[in-house]
């Protein structure tokens, strides 16, 4: 993925390019889908406010300025917008249905057991305080740092930095008989 | 480097981080961590490939439709534009149109008849329509209020488990007071600035100095190091900002500069005496916290440490309450959220350790009390949740759902076996071989 050529694609989407802004729309739906399933753990509800956050980022796009950059802006309408969804009559978080069913036809073991410490890290990361999950999610998922992760969390470095570290030893905790097997 | 410090290094910085030399030695001999590494790089993959259920493409497809809709201030793009598809639109579309037309028509109709009403003024009349821009602003979040933000300190304080973190936190919560004083400096109300001055004096001396004994030998030098360069840093800030002040108020800020640069020329120095603090007799729920939190740093037995820490849910139920009753639904939810914590970490740890410890039961009568203490901090909730108008009792029942895990884990507290500290103690443990 090619960041270096985003402040010139924000520039144009900020006098009205919506080529330029379907290119980071394409660059971020997944990613800001990703995190918001992972925060809120409903995907249907993860799928509108991804089309929520792009519809506010392309409203708002020219009031952002320089000293902040788009994609923790981006994420940040989207982590609002998750938490005021979690405040009205849906938001309460329910893991839905796996992805994948399990199929009949016989799978080796390695295969169920990494679906099986997929399934057991997705229940423990529910099991994570709000802030710590948001945090470790970017972190982890989307590779952000952690200057990044505490604009976005309205936060400090250090926090952010403590937040992660704290997810990550509780999720060890949780899921030790998965881990350092490999 | 001992394991400690292998397990922070491990813990924040990425699988793909070039190992330092001395992590990478401490590797070398010690199972133990090698173990834990291979633990978090497993985790670090694991996680980034949990699934993600697709999302079917009229999704993003109807997302090109809003923006065709709702967006006047923007010019549209060329034709060659991806995504842009330009077709005749659905039939439902277009009267949605029409019908957004019409109410538009009739507003404006509207406005004009009652315009015609008015009193005769002289106005100036528009030259042009108003533009119409639909801008919609991101939600500003407001600063949390001070005793939001020290609860959260005050619930991490109940969670670390070494003098290194405990320096942190107490270096976290200086600096908060530090910021809400120079706000307040800024902008007022300034009678409130000789209190949370005497409050960082408590924190840097009893909270920060104190905790400089109890660094571990190995990473002293460094973090006291840190912790000079920070606070120099600190009374610079105050420094430069009481320029801009009126002298009056830079004057009531001086003490806060002062007891930086005082702490910090002491550590150049090697100094060790601290000097004398005067206590606060203060029971505001900031000065309750701010004392909780440096009794709870300062006690070594687990019981006790329990107990404090039950104390302390008790006033932030109370806290929780006053600003529940004031519409404040966000400072409401964190604390719930730091209420929880402290009862998880601050309370059911703590009794568990003291179970632990208590071979012959002797304690099990102080244990019961501070079960009962923090019984009554969730009786206060839910008796106020029971006589709450609506919009405060949405707040107080968020609360006492988000933290009742944290209640759960403070009544178990010490009724089982001990968990002893919070992570990696047994779990990774090769069998016959000690941790550093």
């Amino acid at each position: 993925m090619d960041d270096a050529d985003e402040p010139l694609l924000v520039r144009q989407a900020q006098a009205g390019d919506r080529a330029s802004f379907a290119v980071l729309v394409e660059r971020y739906w997944e990613r800001i889908r990703r995190w918001l399933y992972g925060y809120t753990g409903n995907a249907h509800l993860a799928e509108d406010l991804t089309q929520e956050t792009f519809v506010r980022a392309w409203s708002a796009v020219r009031s952002l300025h320089g000293l902040t950059g788009f994609r923790p802006w981006l994420f940040r309408i989207a982590r609002h917008l998750a938490i005021d969804a979690r405040k009205g009559p849906r938001g309460k978080a329910t893991r839905e249905l796996p992805v994948t069913l399990a199929s009949d036809a016989p799978e080796p073991v390695t295969v169920l057991l990494e679906t099986e410490a997929l399934r057991k890290l997705r229940e423990a990361c529910d099991r994570l305080p709000s802030l710590n999950r948001q945090a470790y999610l970017l972190w982890a998922q989307e590779g952000l740092p952690y200057s990044e992760i505490a604009a976005i969390l309205d936060s400090t470095e250090e926090m952010a930095r403590w937040r992660v570290c704290k997810a990550r030893q509780a999720l060890v905790k949780d899921l030790k008989d998965y881990l350092g097997q490999s | 480097m001992k394991c400690g410090a292998v397990e922070h290094w491990l813990l924040t910085e990425r699988s793909d981080t070039p190992l330092p030399m001395a992590v990478r030695t401490h590797l070398a001999e010690c199972t133990a961590c090698l173990l834990r590494r291979q633990a978090l790089l497993d985790l670090e993959r694991l996680t980034k490939r949990l699934p993600l259920p697709p999302s079917p493409p009229q999704i993003k497809a109807r997302l090109w439709e809003r923006l065709d809709r709702s967006d006047p201030v923007i010019t549209p793009a060329p034709a060659a534009a991806p995504h842009r598809r330009r077709r005749a639109r659905p039939r439902h579309t277009r009267l949605v149109a029409i019908a957004t037309v019409a109410c538009l028509l009739i507003g404006v109709g509207l406005m004009i008849g009652r315009l015609s009403k008015r009193p005769q003024t002289p106005e100036p009349e528009p030259s042009k329509a108003p533009e119409v821009v639909r801008v919609v602003p991101i939600p500003k979040k407001a600063v949390k209020p001070l005793v939001v933000r020290l609860a959260d300190q005050n619930s991490q304080l109940a969670a670390a488990s070494n003098a290194t973190q405990r320096l942190d936190v107490f270096k976290r919560m200086a600096e908060e007071i530090e910021t809400d004083a120079l706000a307040k400096a800024r902008s007022g109300p300034v009678d409130e600035i000789s209190r949370l001055v005497q409050l960082h004096q408590m924190v840097v001396y009893s909270g920060i100095a104190a905790r400089t004994s109890e660094l571990p030998d190995s990473d002293k030098a460094v973090i006291l190091n840190q912790l000079t360069r920070s606070l120099t840093s600190s009374a610079a800030r105050i420094e430069r900002e009481n320029t801009t002040l009126l002298p009056a108020v830079a004057d009531m800020l001086k003490p806060m500069a002062a007891t930086c640069r005082t702490l910090a020329s002491d550590l150049v120095n090697g100094k060790t005496t601290l000097p004398a603090v005067s206590p606060i007799f203060d029971d505001a729920a900031l000065a309750q916290l701010v004392k909780n939190s440096l009794r709870l740093a300062n006690e070594k037995d687990p019981l006790k440490r329990a107990e404090v820490s039950a104390e302390t849910a008790g006033l932030l139920s109370q806290t929780i309450i006053l600003f529940s009753a004031s519409g404040d639904t966000e400072s409401v939810d964190g604390l719930g959220t730091h209420l929880s914590t402290l009862m998880e970490s601050g309370v059911g740890d703590n009794l568990d350790r003291a179970a632990s410890d208590d071979w012959t039961g002797d304690r099990k009568g102080e244990m019961d009390l501070v079960r009962q203490r923090v019984d009554l901090a969730r009786q206060v909730l839910e008796k106020n949740l029971a006589q709450a108008p609506p919009e405060s009792a949405m707040g107080l029942q968020r609360v006492l759902e988000v933290s009742k895990p944290g209640w759960d884990r403070a009544f178990k507290g010490g009724k089982g076996k001990g968990k002893g500290p919070p992570m990696f103690k047994q779990d990774f443990m090769p069998k016959g071989r000690d941790k550093n």
